[in-house]
């Protein structure tokens, strides 16, 4: 009988398959090299097992091999072939095929994990195992599993929606926010459908004004445009809500249009602070029945202060003309005080800044009494009598003085009352006659000094007072002043922080730190009108605040896009 | 490759770095103090678009070191923009998003950024250090490690095979052990990094032990057994020789194993959050 064996070898990385044809009734297997089947393992004994041709059938034997013999995967001592047999021999498997005639038995041999027996090559590439590759660990497979974590756990995170977290909770959409929400609005805390409506979506103006009611802008706007447009919420930055960038305004100003077409009023070409924006105005009273007009403060000859009342800063700030009448020198500061935030100038008031070196006196025989400032002639007029000539001419005639009036009566008139009646007829006695006119006589005198002569008189000094018949039987009616506190009424603006950049450069060259402003070209201190208005234009601001000048020049520096007076914010 | 790649073209890369880096840094501090910054202003996004920007031609470098063929500048201006300019992102990002962080995926494309950068500036740091350690191991060991070390393994093993075969049970059960023994078991790469190499005495100790075995070897095989023994003593040293190289070279290539990985991931980060930002800033605005 025979034995076919085959075998499947690597040469030059082409498979080969090899057939050996073995004669005789038996065939040895084992790592000796006088075996018929050698099989190189170190596992396997040098003489293995043996196939005999026994009767007609082909039976393995086990030659105390110490690795043992194994048919379809059963340790066997003897065991007869059948078609179709593994037999397990160290690291090979050796397929049987039994021929159904007497013909050769036919051996496929493999090596287990392999098809092919790779009989002179090394078993393993020692290098290729101590590299970082060869691992669990590769780039590719790191970098799956990187993204797998992130994206993954993101959409995790998303479908959870919120996770407690102790007595608050976390929303997961917040991962997607482009930053946190802004103090302001921490008293909403996590009630994201208080402002997102709709999910996923930002707010519309509807969301903001449930609050923040009366917001407008100008009547005669194009287009009025949504609150988010311009307030970015969720930038982690508090001031990212109300710092609005010029772009928003330009958007509208760059190329102005109105609601129905009419031409816009001023200037329909504004980009920026020294590109396009024109010279502040200002809106001065009417002349002569006119109506009040909004003029330019470039148009020198129409800008005017149409207040009612004289005031020449030159010879206020004149120290040697005023040192010689009080002893002392005036700066601004005397008269102009800022309010306690430091923005604006207080009022002018006569109490506070006038009547130490102006005292309304009347009369040099009443030194260091005055009149009341802010009452009309009239009520002047019954109040010297009342008050100074009745008891004068009665102590000089000799008589007693009238009783005081009842407790509770007004004594001083207040303005619009009418004169209070003599509270008791006096009797016509040539006494009574003589001094009614003493009393007149000292009264006419006091208003004399008071009203008449124009700028000679007390009165006349600072107000226009028209020029009545000599006489003193009609009085003066004096013109309330209308000074005007603040001029531009849509600008904001801040004089400390002005004072503090100028105080240093105008200390540095003696100059009055406040003319640097206010107006080079017409210096407060060389003012001689009341008409004068001594406003800086816009080019005394574009100085400092332009391209140039480096210090910002963004709109809401000095404009408010909301109307303040109508706006209002209600606390929740 | 060996040439310092920090100073190519008199430190080219590295003075432009510095003076983009100062000029960012200036107009961000003038800017600011004007407007609140963050990435929605104009400058913020002015800064983002040049992040992205450098993210792309940052990694655009993994793809032209593959490349031998490209013609567009050499492969060490290539490295030399990527070291510094890898390293201003640190500096640019928050300059883009005004030094605001938070618990978002924003903060989570930066903090990805900054692993990568600091991986690679590990990265460049061992390049620029460890070669000079292989100098000690003498000049037959040359880094890369080619193949010619398996080859004289498998040269020693087929020796070893040679001898036992036709030998005593006892005779083969050794070799085999001293065979298997040098087979390295699966993903121990990693484990090199901080494993010590064993030292040349460890080495000659195992080979006394195995010199040991010669009692339990029958006579006649005393000679070939021998052999294998000096066999054994080569291969080991070959393999002590070996792990210590690969440990190093796997130390200098660990880190590529956190850029390369983590870049990518930065990578699809950074896009959902500039589609996340577009599209609340300016699709759902509109």
């Amino acid at each position: 009988m025979a034995f076919t064996i085959i075998r499947h070898n690597v040469l030059n990385d082409q498979a080969a398959t090899q057939q050996t044809q073995v004669d005789g009734n038996s065939l040895e297997i084992g790592r000796g090299s006088g075996n018929a089947l050698l099989l190189d393992d170190l596992h396997i004994s040098l003489r293995h097992a043996v196939i005999d041709y026994v009767d007609g059938r082909y039976v393995i034997k086990d030659l105390d091999s110490r690795g043992g013999t194994y048919v379809n995967h059963r340790a066997v001592r003897m065991q007869p072939l059948a078609d179709g047999d593994v037999v397990h021999i160290g690291n090979f498997n050796l397929r049987m095929s039994v021929p159904t005639n007497a013909g050769p038995l036919s051996i496929d041999v493999t090596r287990e994990g392999t098809e092919e027996v790779e009989e002179n090559a090394a078993p393993v590439s020692y290098l290729s195992h101590y590299r970082l590759a060869d691992s669990l660990f590769t780039k590719k497979r790191l970098t799956w599993w990187g993204l797998g974590a992130v994206v993954g756990g993101m959409i995790v995170l998303l479908l959870l929606g919120e996770i407690p977290l102790g007595k608050t909770s976390w929303r997961t959409s917040t991962i997607l926010a482009p930053g946190e929400v802004t103090p302001a609005h921490h008293f909403i805390g996590h009630n994201c459908a208080q402002c997102h409506a709709d999910a996923w979506r930002v707010p519309t103006s509807t969301a903001c004004t449930t609050c923040h009611t009366g917001l407008v802008h100008q009547a005669s706007e194009a287009f009025t445009p949504d609150c988010v447009s311009c307030h970015r919420e969720h930038r982690s930055d508090h001031q990212a809500l109300t710092t609005i960038g010029d772009q928003f305004c330009v958007q509208c100003h760059g190329d102005l249009r109105t609601k129905g077409g009419l031409a816009p009023q001023y200037a329909t070409q504004i980009r920026s602070f020294d590109t396009g924006h024109p010279e502040f105005s200002v809106i001065v009273a009417g002349q002569n029945e006119q109506k009040s007009a909004r003029v330019k403060l470039s148009d020198k000859a129409a800008v005017r202060d149409t207040s009612a009342i004289k005031l020449n800063h030159q010879l206020h700030l004149t120290p040697e003309r005023i040192k010689k009448v009080t002893g002392k020198t005036l700066t601004c500061t005397n008269c102009h005080r800022m309010d306690a935030q430091g923005a604006y100038m207080l009022p002018i008031d006569y109490t506070e800044h006038c009547s130490q070196c102006h005292p309304l006196e009347f009369d040099e025989r009443f030194p260091g009494q005055v009149v009341d400032h802010g009452t009309q002639p009239e009520g002047i007029q019954e109040f010297l009598k009342n008050n100074f000539f009745t008891p004068r001419c009665l102590a000089l005639a000799g008589l007693p003085q009238p009783p005081p009036p009842a407790a509770g009566a007004e004594t001083v008139r207040r303005p619009g009352q009418a004169p209070a009646a003599p509270s008791q007829p006096q009797p016509a006695t040539p006494e009574a006659v003589k001094i009614r006119a003493c009393v007149e006589e000292g009264v006419r005198e006091a208003q004399k000094r008071l009203y008449a002569g124009g700028k000679q008189s007390v009165c006349g000094l600072c107000h226009t007072l028209p020029d009545l018949p000599p006489g003193g039987s009609q009085l003066p009616t004096v013109v309330r002043p209308e000074i005007p506190v603040r001029w531009f009424t849509h600008a904001k603006f801040e004089h400390q922080a002005h004072m503090r950049a100028t105080a240093a450069k105008a200390t540095a060259e003696n100059k009055n730190p406040c003319e640097s402003c206010h107006r080079p070209d017409l210096p407060v201190s060389k003012s001689t009108q009341t008409s004068d208005v001594l406003l800086p234009g816009i080019a005394s601001c574009q100085e400092c605040h332009s391209s140039a000048g480096g210090v910002s020049m963004q709109c809401v520096t000095c404009h408010q896009y909301h109307e303040r007076r109508v706006s209002k914010m209600s606390k929740p | 490759m060996y040439e310092n790649f920090l100073a190519y073209r008199r430190y080219f890369w590295g003075k432009l770095t510095l003076a983009t880096t100062l000029v960012l840094v200036g107009t961000y501090i003038y800017y600011s103090r004007r407007v609140s910054p963050n990435g929605a202003t104009l400058v913020g996004l002015i800064y983002g678009i040049l992040s992205f920007l450098a993210i792309l031609l940052l990694m655009y470098y993994g793809m032209r070191k593959r490349s031998y063929t490209a013609k567009h500048w050499p492969l060490r201006a290539w490295l030399s923009f990527h070291v510094y300019i890898g390293t201003m992102m640190l500096i640019l990002v928050p300059l883009h998003a005004g030094f605001k962080f938070g618990f978002d995926i924003h903060t989570l494309a930066y903090v990805l950024l900054a692993i990568v950068v600091v991986s690679g500036i590990v990265g460049a740091a061992l390049y620029l250090l460890l070669p000079r350690r292989f100098e000690t191991f003498g000049e037959e060991l040359t880094y890369p490690l080619g193949h010619g070390t398996d080859d004289e393994l498998r040269k020693i093993i087929r020796q070893m095979r040679a001898l036992a075969a036709d030998k005593s049970q006892e005779f083969a059960d050794a070799c085999q052990a001293e065979i298997e023994y040098g087979i390295p078991k699966h993903h121990v790469g990693w484990g090199l990094l901080w494993r010590k190499s064993a030292t040349a005495a460890a080495v000659a100790t195992q080979i006394e032990a195995f010199r040991g075995y010669l009692q339990h070897i029958p006579e006649a095989e005393h000679g070939a057994f021998q052999s294998v023994a000096r066999l054994a003593t080569q291969k080991r040293d070959l393999e002590h020789r070996m792990v210590a190289q690969m440990r190093l070279q796997n130390l200098l290539e660990a880190w590529l194993y956190f850029h390369l990985p983590v870049s990518i991931v930065m990578l699809v980060v950074v896009i959902i959050h500039i589609l996340v930002v577009f599209y609340y800033g300016y699709v759902v605005s509109r």
